[in-house]
């Protein structure tokens, strides 16, 4: 069958990177998630303008609000663009708790590019459109408020570009010792691979939790809860690379003893040449895929730690600060949309990791399809 | 092929000994002499074969000689096509770039040879590239040597997944040509390819030496193949050249007990002829554990006591035939008769 | 060779829908095997010789459509394989019980988790007795037959202790223990030495004489099948194109695919120096395959019009000797019906 496979590849033009797309695209949910990912990032990085809302604004007399429900019927079942109704509050008399209730004589419209409360786009353009709301003194809490009244809606747009973004910088240190030990790992082989596997051997005994509990309380108290965090990534970035290192040197070892590759050396390419041109590519989209795999471990690492207290602390806005606020088994019952943070990780997390498994069958050329 | 013409390459005493390693540290235990003080020459425009079965260090030796891979010791001394000699055993890799337009390598598998994400045009170019010549005159001449080797130039840009087994042989040919070398190991060029198609690579070959008086080193398991494209044949044992002679001289007349035995297991496509071949007992042993003495002499029909101590040197027992048999002398040994 | 036939093929196809479309890997094949009778099956890589073996164990790939017959004449009756459920009991009585197969890679075929003892031992409980000590003094027995030295020893070593051709003798003690009455030699000697390749064809020669079981020998080496062989079929882009005793077919080829074939091939003998008469071409991929004889487009005596328009029908053209090629009229005569 193996004689029979090889006669079988796809006649035509495509290259390997065609096909690799072609084999990709194939794989729905994987596209689905790519798409979710590519919007999703856009969105966060312009979470200024998505976001009805400043993350800190408070608003004192919302605390606590459940999610405002989105209308396109009034009370008559008569047809309107979507609209929001106004808000007040009532008191049980028996439990004496608030409830909010719609006050159904206050219609706000939902409106598009709404002038709000102004902010620096990217941190230079000043601007205050939002992608949507509604006019003062309505208001539209798509995720309810949390306890501070604060729009969960928009922190959680806010706190998904910190955890998006926060862990990418220690991810680039790893991948890129990974890469560089790795490679010197597989391609040197010998005293220099047995040598640096033992180190990595040993990086890899150590226990993590506890590491990290003495780097939080290492860094100088005057950086930002962000730069803390910033800063422990890192270090640990520099100490994690050890799994891609071990991918690469792997992968490089079998692509050594390919034929093209002593081929090469017999047409006289310098190794240089060699490892840029023969070896990379080889396993360039390996590499995509265990990026694409490690973010999601990132993001998750990120929410564990700060859900802990070791990793961002608020007032820092991230997915994990967002569900400190979850911890209170009361809050939670009485306000279950605290939890939506929660819902968004899995989202995220779940998206990347069938971006990274389509990802990961398209490359295997061996994969029957 | 003139008497006083300086060989294209000669090879002697050449060795390639691999280190047995144990335990956490890699403490060096043993050798595989893969290669065994492995001496011959190969003339202008000459086809040597090297036959022998797996195990018998034949690629190794051939990649040792374009150091693909590097020879523990030895010589190797190529004349390059301005006259000049290199030995290539003791250039640096560094030193041998420049040498290597003149000698080059075919592989034996058409598929893992090739780069799959390099388009042909790049591959076959890349001998050139890597000497420093610009791309303009690259694909002028990656076109001139397809067009030679049989390519069809309108699918040049095309990827090797695009080529069946028998044209990317084509474009490993085109490759180890393009910078008109003197010198091809040709390391089982047919083998992977199918029975129809390996004729066609066989006359290319052929068409090519003529062209560009090439000399070959043609690496095969294969007797039928060897008679039809050697000059001259050295058979392999277990990292030893046991015989080297002419070609007719060494499937008529062998001097060497294993020789006699290969000729005689080959299969003829013939019903008529479904002679008794002579039957080896057991199988070739490893080169890391090879038997003292000779290293034929288990599984050897002749052998006596001396070869079960004593390793025979390759000596000539007939004007240009040599064998490492201490018997060779006196042994009448079966040949198949040439048509 | 005039004894009842053990196993029929008729027309079988087997079509394996890919991405860019139906790969006929065997496209109406044809042949029957006699009890003690060796066919050699040749042709070259994607020719549907192995999926031809595989469809008569039903071990070819899930997703593949196969139509056609495959009769398994016994004592007691007839059973058409190919009607049989590919998991159900029928198949695995049939399979490795009286059809036994040996592959390329001995390597492979044998679990390196388990002694070479114990596998044999397993085929043999599964089909001749129940008594765990019989079974593996039968296998001893095999080991011994298949010349395997100090086959009571060998019995309880794993597979990577033997050497490739132990290995591949161990495959052929596992494969005959069963007593099969087809075995299916699917190029049992293509990964071994020349040397070694002369030891396992005799032995099986000699197995073949004592045990009287069929063989079906199915090599791309024209050498094998010269040697080994009683008939042969030549295949050639899913379809047999001609078959004859080995003596005909060697002497005098009909199928211009057969002729170009012999003349290609380079053999210790011929004048050498003188060029192989290469084929033309390349071998096709049965993939969206045409009516049309495969072999037309590289055809030295290819007629337009006729070759490229119809697909030519294996026809007697010569006594015992039939061959699919419109260069005969009883192949023409037979496509005008």
């Amino acid at each position: 069958m193996t004689a029979l496979a090889t006669s079988m590849a796809p006649a035509g033009m495509l290259s390997q990177r065609q096909l690799i797309w072609r084999r990709f695209c194939r794989h729905r949910v994987a596209l689905a998630s790519l798409w979710f990912i590519g919007i999703l990032y856009v969105v966060v990085l312009l979470a200024e303008i998505f976001a009805p809302y400043d993350p800190f604004a408070r608003n004192p007399t919302g605390l606590l609000s459940p999610p405002t429900a989105v209308h396109i019927f009034d009370d008559d079942w008569q047809l309107h663009r979507p609209f929001v109704y106004g808000r007040k509050v009532e008191l049980d008399r028996q439990t004496f708790q608030r409830h909010f209730v719609e006050d159904r004589s206050q219609r706000y419209p939902i409106r598009f590019m709404i002038r709000g409360a102004p902010y620096d786009l990217l941190g230079i353009v000043p601007l205050d459109i939002h992608a949507f709301g509604v006019d003062a003194p309505g208001a539209i809490f798509i995720a309810g408020t949390d306890s501070l009244g604060r729009d969960l809606f928009s922190r959680m747009l806010f706190g998904a570009r910190t955890s998006l973004f926060v862990g990418l910088l220690g991810l680039g240190i790893g991948f890129v010792l990974g890469l560089i030990f790795g490679g010197l790992s597989g391609y040197y082989g010998g005293a220099i691979d047995t040598l640096i596997q033992r180190f990595t051997e040993f990086l890899q005994s150590l226990p993590t939790l506890p590491l990290w509990m003495a780097l939080a309380a290492l860094v100088p108290k005057e950086w930002t809860p962000t730069q803390v965090y910033f800063g422990i990534s890192s270090v640990l970035a520099i100490i994690g690379w050890t799994g891609l290192a071990r991918v690469v040197r792997g992968k490089l070892l079998s692509l050594r003893e390919e034929d093209y590759v002593m081929a090469a050396k017999v047409n006289g390419v310098s190794e240089w040449a060699i490892i840029t041109r023969h070896l990379l590519p080889g396993f360039a989209s390996y590499l995509i895929v265990h990026l694409t795999l490690a973010v999601p471990q990132m993001i998750l690492g990120e929410v564990s730690l700060s859900f802990l207290g070791l990793g961002l602390r608020p007032p820092a806005v991230s997915l994990g600060t967002l569900l400190l606020d979850a911890q209170n088994i009361q809050t939670v019952t009485l306000s279950p949309w605290l939890l939506y943070p929660g819902a968004f990780v899995i989202l995220i997390v779940v998206a990347f990791n069938f971006l990274g498994d389509g990802l990961r069958d398209a490359v295997d050329p061996y994969r029957q399809s | 092929m003139s008497e006083t013409e300086l060989p294209v390459l000669s090879v002697r005493a050449l060795q390639k000994h691999f280190p047995v390693e144990r335990g956490i540290i890699r403490r060096t235990v043993g050798a595989v002499k893969a290669v065994d003080d492995v001496s011959f020459d190969i003339a202008p425009g000459e086809i040597l074969a090297l036959v022998g079965e797996s195990g018998s260090g034949k690629t190794t030796l051939g990649r040792c000689i374009v150091r693909a891979i590097d020879p523990t010791g030895g010589e190797a001394t190529l004349t390059r096509r301005d006259g000049t000699s290199v030995d290539l055993v003791r250039t640096p890799q560094r030193g041998l770039r420049s040498i290597r337009s003149d000698m080059n390598m075919i592989f034996q598998d058409p598929f893992s040879s090739l780069s799959p994400r390099m388009p042909v045009i790049d591959i076959i170019g890349e001998p050139l590239r890597a000497q420093g010549i610009a791309r303009r005159e690259i694909h002028a001449r990656v076109r001139e040597m397809a067009a030679l080797v049989g390519l069809n130039l309108d699918y040049l840009t095309r990827y090797p997944n695009a080529f069946s087994g028998g044209q990317r042989q084509r474009i490993c040919i085109a490759r180890a040509l393009i910078t008109n070398p003197r010198f091809i190991v040709a390391d089982e060029p047919v083998s992977a390819l199918d029975v129809s198609i390996q004729a066609q690579i066989l006359n290319l070959l052929q068409d090519m030496r003529e062209r560009l008086n090439l000399s070959y080193l043609f690496i095969t398991h294969d007797l039928s193949v060897v008679e039809h494209m050697a000059d001259r044949v050295a058979v392999m044992y277990i990292g030893r050249i046991v015989e080297l002679a002419p070609k007719s001289r060494l499937y008529a007349t062998p001097r060497h007990p294993y020789t006699e035995a290969l000729l005689s297991a080959v299969l003829r496509p013939d019903p008529e002829a479904r002679d008794q071949p002579i039957l080896l007992t057991g199988e070739s042993a490893s080169p890391a554990a090879p038997p003292q003495g000779c290293h034929f002499h288990p599984r050897c029909r002749y052998a006596q006591d001396i070869c079960r101590t004593v390793a025979p040197q390759l000596t000539e027992v007939a004007p240009g035939h040599a064998s490492a048999c201490h018997l060779s002398k006196e042994l009448a040994l079966r040949g198949v008769g040439t048509a | 060779m005039a004894c009842a036939p053990l196993i029929e093929v008729r027309n079988l196809r087997v079509a394996l829908p890919l991405e860019n479309g139906v790969l006929m890997a065997t496209d109406g094949v044809s042949f029957s095997i006699a009890e003690g009778e060796t066919l050699g099956l040749v042709g070259e890589s994607g020719c549907g010789k192995t999926m031809t073996a595989q469809s008569i164990m039903r071990i070819a790939p899930r997703f593949a459509h196969t139509t056609g017959q495959i009769l398994l004449h016994e004592a007691g009756g007839t059973t058409d394989i190919v009607a049989l459920d590919p998991r159900g009991p029928a198949i695995r009585k049939i399979r490795g019980g009286v059809c036994a197969m040996i592959f390329q890679e001995p390597m492979s075929s044998f679990s390196p988790l388990h002694t070479i003892g114990n596998q044999i031992e397993e085929a043999i409980l599964l089909h001749r007795t129940q008594d765990r000590a019989e079974a593996r003094s039968i296998a001893i027995d095999m080991l011994g037959r298949v010349g395997i030295p100090r086959p009571a020893e060998t019995i309880d070593k794993y597979p990577h202790h033997l050497s490739g051709g132990m290995r591949q003798r161990a495959m052929i003690a596992m494969a005959l223990s069963s007593q099969p009455r087809l075995l299916i030699a699917d190029e049992p000697t293509t990964a071994l030495d020349v040397t070694v390749q002369a030891q396992v064809l005799r032995l099986m020669r000699e197995l073949q004489d004592e045990f009287g079981m069929a063989i079906l020998y199915i090599s791309h080496d024209l050498g094998v099948i010269a040697h080994m062989a009683d008939r042969v079929a030549v295949m050639y882009l899913g379809s047999i194109i001609e078959t004859t005793d080995v003596r005909r077919l060697f002497s005098a080829p009909r199928h211009p695919y057969t002729q170009a074939l012999m003349r290609a091939i380079p053999r210790i003998g011929k004048r050498s120096g003188e060029r192989l008469e290469a084929i033309a071409g390349n071998v096709p991929i049965p993939i969206n395959k045409p009516r049309a004889c495969g072999f037309a487009n590289r055809c030295p005596a290819v007629m337009p019009g006729v070759c490229d328009v119809r697909r030519p029908a294996l026809e007697v053209v010569a006594p015992e000797h039939r061959a699919a090629c419109f260069l005969y009229p009883e192949v023409v005569e037979a496509a005008d019906v």
